[in-house]
């Protein structure tokens, strides 16, 4: 048995450590503490300990695993929050409590759960690595295929359905070096890349339905994209909709919105606007069990094409949109936010004790929270969708819980949520999120608010589809340096089976400091900022770990892992090491920028500094698939963007009135991109997704636009006049247009420009 | 496993660190106990364990220590110390022994000092306000229960007598829950440290408190392990008698000098400055500690002071810190030399999560709007205060004249306070109000019409 000579902190020497290789894992001491050999020389093994070592004696036993660290891929991993070595945190809280204890190691999945097994392949078939031999359901959205593991084959000597463990033996196969067993879920060392056949050129797009992504800075699948910091949106209710205010009356939202008109800043976009309050608007938020008085700067309004109505047994009432969340009350009295399209008769919803207002009318007195401190869960007997279209409004409350009381009777209404746009609506089956290295209170934000999204493609919750990773700042640094890799194994278990993944890292840059320290640890020679000089080929190889692949196995089949890495760099510059060398492999960057997110303009993607290499790749495939002029229309795009940046900066000198009217055209134009294209409503349940084709037509009728526009100004046409015409409006409604109905949109639209825009041109 | 075997095997001594050889049976951590020839005890610590060979590092000057007659026993024991209530009110050492007199603790519960990680699936995010007495704190950068505020300080500034003063002062409004502070001083000088003493004994604040004491002339090498003794006595107080403990760290340059200074007698390879690379891990798993956990009444709110060497906030320390806590309160040097106390300088402080501890409820209503209001007209105040440096007092305007003044007042009558004022949140908010009544009131926009009539000192 191996022997311990020297502990020093979290690194350890052993000797004659029984069949130790390099990255095998090994348990240390009594306690059975987890390290990885990291260096051999001669007898003698450095490991690093994922763990305090505190205690650890020379002449302690060190035992190898004979295995490098391998994460379990078996049935169960999914809807699962794991730690960087893929230990359960929710387990781990139910075994030892609130504090994360030394040498526990609870299974990454439940061992006993038995799952149904039905196979799909017969006695006396052969099968090769990678071939799938059956099937389990493992949540209502995603189908576990279990595979024939990478390096076996042979002939299927015995299969049957049957209810088995993740571990457990599902057939057998004999082969010429005899019987060889296929089990449930297999092991997989995270620092090795699962073997494809080969990897395909990134030719087809991701699609996420978001016009900025899709139609500008595509992203291929199996691409590779680095982002900058966070995302953020909101939702709304109908303007009838009552508001509970501080002094106790009640007023419907709409009139809320006219009466700050007169004094606030409006800001217009189209078929969306929002005004900042002179002055606060004081309300009332449910947060953490109570009723607090919060207030709200921002009233936003915007349009939606069908809102829901949802009655409640006591008569509470109130209309929002469907991605709209109440906030429900289940059998336990656990509260969880669900979108007012999910909630169903008989499902209860957080309502306010004390009723407000007389159906919604303004009543008054003067109220104190404490008068209403007490919430309850009320039934709901009735939800009905009703088709507008709806003026929609929200009240932007973004310190107090983030909902406000309102609605007939007083129902906790809920507004701005974090945007998971991506993981939502991307074409990707599996989404993993690797928190690496953050602060502790900020994980716990990221930990309540993803169990509560929802798929929209399925309806179900979107951690039917989703595993989570969290490693914070303190937990053991070589957890989180190992965390990524854990998180990509996983991606790529799941590619194998032939599905599409996206892999969220966050953020990189705490995963390159805890290389760096570890690299400290081992007093290798420091590079750049004291980072490892092999910084660079680390990033590399994890970005590498992306792909679009076909995947092992007799039927071809692919799948692919799309990673999408944020980069947190001190004080936001970028010249630094980590994001350079991520800026240097990753082909995408989605710029996100606070300045666009504070004017609401959503996405916040800058659309001056991204850029995607796949737009050449994916080319082919847009003009296939959806037309040949995509790619021009896009160039095109950019062209008048880049141009509008440079007039903006003589606008700023000269003013915008002593530019001339071709350049005044530009502008228009340009704006038009931004406001009818480039923004996109998260909350609008048309908006929210946009097809492809919808996307290229609505592009076309701008581009359309700007000829016309370009053909009336040298006819002597002034670019104001224009604007006031019809065709404007009809325009800037594109994006609210039904899928089925885009192309009779665009054809009625384009006559609609030809008519008004050549009439006034040719009347010059 | 205790052990009385004691070897005689030293064969270098080097710096901090003393080489024991021929040792069975050491483990990483382990504390040591070091009797010299003259008979003059100290403590140590394993920081490498080899097979026949322990590095230990002493607590205290190796002065007078020898090759050949100091003696060396391995306890067998890492770091622990009892925890009981009876630490409230009592002065220990860095090591969480007794050093006021008074006789050893005596408790069955003896708790390693490595605290284990929060699991972030227990985690509760932090919202309840903790009045600390000082206006620029609790009006502008508010303290809320679980988080971590670090006093951004530099040498000759007075942070320690504001921490003694937030010591004395700190209370929870809702009073009914219990409040104690874990003071923890790391190399502060003698003077200072008689000066907390005597100040916590004759406020009454030793009460509530229990106090962990490392001075400028004790080992350094104890300020390393100091603060986790004194988060673990804080754990204890939180998780297990369900208080509400603010710590407070003074001062955490000094803990990473010592830090440095272990590192580079292990001949480690040094990163930024000469801290070791793994200065941002330590340092998180100290200010990680404070927090609040589901299901448990106590929280732990963590005050570090930290002096930023010659005011550098790029330095490593305050740099990895501010990575690590939420938010930051600056105590600037230009407001200490014009004689206002306490100096902190509200524009560059940050609380980030003050705006779940105000309010209704937990402050006052008007609290957010008041507090915005002070920010921009300061702001704008200061910012006129340099202009007038350029352009001269008369090339201003009346109306930015009055906002000159204002800045003026608000330091002198807002932040400056009496080291013994204890200023309730509704005799800070009041005071805002009544500076703000100097200024027009059509602009007071932040705040809301009806605060203005309820609580507005205009034509007052």
């Amino acid at each position: 048995m191996g022997k311990i000579l020297r502990v020093a902190g979290p690194v350890v020497i052993g000797e004659d450590v029984e069949g130790a290789k390099m990255y095998d894992v090994v348990r240390v001491g009594e306690m059975g503490l987890v390290g990885e050999i990291i260096r051999m020389e001669g007898d003698k093994a450095t490991i690093q300990v994922y763990e305090d070592t505190s205690g650890i004696k020379p002449g302690d036993k060190v035992e190898s695993t004979l295995r490098p660290l391998s994460v379990l891929l078996a049935p169960g991993v999914l809807k699962s929050i794991y730690d960087g070595i893929q230990r359960p945190l929710d387990v781990i809280r139910a075994q030892t409590g609130d504090f994360i204890k030394r040498g526990l190691y609870p299974d990454p999945v439940d061992l006993k759960k038995k799952w149904k097994f039905v196979p799909s392949v017969k006695m006396g078939e052969s099968v090769t690595a990678g071939d799938v031999i059956g099937t389990v359901q493992e949540t209502s959205i995603i189908e576990h295929r279990i595979m024939v593991p990478p390096g076996m084959e042979g002939v299927i000597a015995d299969i049957s359905e049957g209810q088995f463990g993740p571990v457990e033996t599902v057939a057998h196969l004999s082969s010429k070096s005899g019987s060889r067993e296929v089990s449930m879920g297999q092991y997989w060392p995270v620092r090795s890349p699962r073997p494809v056949v080969r990897k395909l050129p990134p030719e087809i797009p991701l699609i996420t339905g978001q016009r900025v992504i899709d139609t500008f800075f595509p992203v291929a699948k199996g691409g590779t994209v680095a982002v900058p910091g966070p995302f953020g949106s909101g939702k709304c209710v109908t303007g009838d909709t009552p508001v509970l205010l501080r002094d106790g009356s009640v007023v419907k939202i709409e009139e809320l919105y006219e009466k700050s008109r007169v004094t606030g800043k409006r800001t217009v976009g189209i078929g969306e606007e929002y005004i900042e309050t002179s002055e606060p608007v004081e309300l009332f938020s449910y947060q953490d069990g109570e009723i607090v008085e919060s207030e709200s700067n921002l009233i936003y309004k915007g349009r939606s094409d069908t809102v829901v109505k949802i009655r409640t047994a006591t008569g509470r009432e109130v209309r929002v949109t469907p991605v709209h969340k109440l906030f429900r009350v289940n059998e336990k009295g656990d509260i969880s936010e669900t979108m007012s399209s999910h909630l169903t008769k008989g499902d209860r919803i957080l309502c306010t004790k004390n009723r407000i207002g007389n159906n919604g009318a303004g009543s008054s007195g003067m109220m104190m929270a404490q008068q209403i401190n007490e919430v309850f869960a009320d039934e709901i007997v009735e939800t009905e969708l009703q088709y507008g279209p709806f003026d929609v409004f929200d009240l932007s409350v973004p310190d107090y819980g983030r909902n406000f009381i309102g609605g007939y009777g007083g129902i906790v209404l809920h507004n701005t949520v974090v945007q998971h746009q991506l993981a939502k609506w991307a074409d990707s089956e599996v989404v993993i999120y690797v928190g690496c290295g953050e602060r502790g209170n900020e994980m716990t934000e990221i930990l309540t608010t993803f169990p509560e999204l929802t798929d929209p493609k399925t309806g179900k919750p979107l951690m039917e589809r989703t595993i989570l990773i969290a490693n914070t700042s303190n937990m053991p640094v070589a957890a989180r340096e190992a965390s990524i890799y854990t998180g990509v194994t996983m991606a790529e278990y799941f590619r194998d089976m032939g599905y599409n993944v996206a892999l969220m890292a966050d953020s990189t840059s705490r995963w390159a400091e805890a290389l760096r320290e570890i690299s400290g640890r081992l007093e290798e020679m420091p590079g750049e900022e004291g980072y490892p000089a092999y910084l660079g080929r680390r990033v590399a190889e994890f970005y590498e770990r992306a792909g679009n692949s076909v995947v092992l196995g007799q039927k071809q089949r692919t799948g692919s892992v799309t990673i999408i890495g944020a980069v947190s760099p001190p004080g936001g510059d970028i010249s630094e090491p980590v994001s350079q060398n991520t800026l240097r492999v990753t082909r995408v960057f989605w710029g996100l920028d606070a300045s666009l997110a504070q004017r609401r303009h959503f996405p916040s993607v800058n659309w001056l500094t991204s850029y995607s290499l796949y737009s050449e790749d994916v080319r082919k495939w847009f003009e296939k698939n959806v037309s040949q002029e995509w790619h021009s229309q896009y160039l095109r795009s950019m062209e008048i963007l880049q141009e509008e940046s440079e007039l903006q900066e003589v606008a700023q000198l000269v003013g915008y009135d002593a530019l001339p009217e071709n350049e005044k055209e530009v502008l228009d134009v340009a704006r038009a991109i931004r406001e009818y294209f480039l923004q996109q409503s998260a909350f609008d349940d048309v908006d929210t997704y946009c097809s492809l084709k919808k996307q290229f037509l609505i592009l076309k009728s701008i581009l359309q636009m700007d000829q016309l526009e370009k053909y009336a100004v040298s006819k002597g046409a002034a670019v104001s006049d224009l604007n006031s015409l019809s065709y404007r409006e009809k325009l800037s409604r594109f994006k609210e247009v039904k899928e089925g109905d885009v192309e009779q949109y665009f054809t009625s639209l384009s006559k609609l420009m030809e008519d008004e825009i050549k009439g006034r041109a040719d009347k010059i | 496993m205790s052990s009385d075997m004691r070897y005689k095997t030293v064969s270098k001594i080097a710096g901090p660190l003393l080489f024991v050889e021929r040792v069975e049976n050491v483990g990483y951590n382990e504390m040591v106990e070091i009797t010299l020839s003259n008979g003059e005890r100290k403590t140590g610590q394993v920081l490498e364990a080899r097979k026949g060979i322990a590095i230990v590092q002493i607590f205290g000057p190796t002065t007078g220590l020898d090759v050949q007659n100091t003696s060396v026993r391995f306890t067998g024991e890492i770091a622990r110390i009892p925890v009981s209530d009876e630490m409230i009110g009592r002065v220990f050492n860095g090591l969480g022994e007794p050093r006021d007199g008074m006789g050893s603790l005596i408790s069955d519960e003896k708790v390693e000092i490595v605290g284990n990680a929060i699991n972030p699936y227990s985690r509760e995010e932090p919202s309840e306000f903790i009045q600390t007495g000082i206006s620029t704190i609790d009006g502008m950068n508010t303290l809320v229960r679980g988080q971590k505020l670090p006093l951004f300080s530099g040498s000759g500034l007075p942070h320690n007598r504001l921490a003694a003063q937030i010591a004395r002062q700190a209370k929870v409004l809702s009073s009914s829950e219990g409040f104690s502070i874990v003071f923890a001083a790391m190399g502060i000088t003698s003077e200072e440290a008689n000066f907390f003493i005597d100040e916590f004994r004759s406020t009454g604040a030793l009460m509530r408190s229990v106090l962990f004491l490392n001075l400028a002339s004790d080992p350094s090498m104890e300020r390393t392990i100091l603060p986790r003794v004194a988060l673990t006595a804080a754990e204890y107080l939180a998780y297990e008698r369900e208080m509400h403990v603010l710590v407070i760290l003074t001062d955490m340059t000094n803990y990473a000098e010592a830090l440095r200074e272990i590192s580079a007698a292990r001949e480690e390879v040094p990163g930024r400055r000469g801290y070791p690379g793994y200065l941002y891990t330590d340092l998180s798993t100290i200010y990680e500690r404070a927090g609040k956990i589901k299901g448990r009444n106590g929280s732990i709110t963590q005050l570090p002071i930290l002096s930023m060497p010659s005011d550098d906030m790029t330095h490593p320390i305050p740099d990895l810190t501010g990575y690590i806590t939420e938010g930051q309160i600056f105590v600037s040097r230009d407001l200490h030399r014009r004689g206002i106390y306490p100096p902190i300088n509200v524009l560059p402080s940050l609380s980030r999560l003050m705006n779940q501890g105000i309010g209704k409820g937990r402050t006052r209503e008007d609290h957010r709007g008041v507090a915005d209001q002070l920010y921009s007209a300061y702001g704008r105040g200061t910012d006129l205060k340099s202009l007038s440096a350029i352009v001269g007092m008369e090339a201003l305007g009346k109306e930015d004249r009055t906002y000159l003044e204002f800045a003026n007042q608000f330091e002198a009558k807002f932040v400056n306070q009496s080291y013994n004022e204890d200023r309730t949140i509704e005799a800070t908010l009041d005071k805002g109000w009544e500076l703000m009544a100097s200024l027009p009131e059509m602009e007071m926009n932040r705040v809301k019409r009806d605060y203005i009539q309820k609580y507005g000192k205009w034509g007052k």
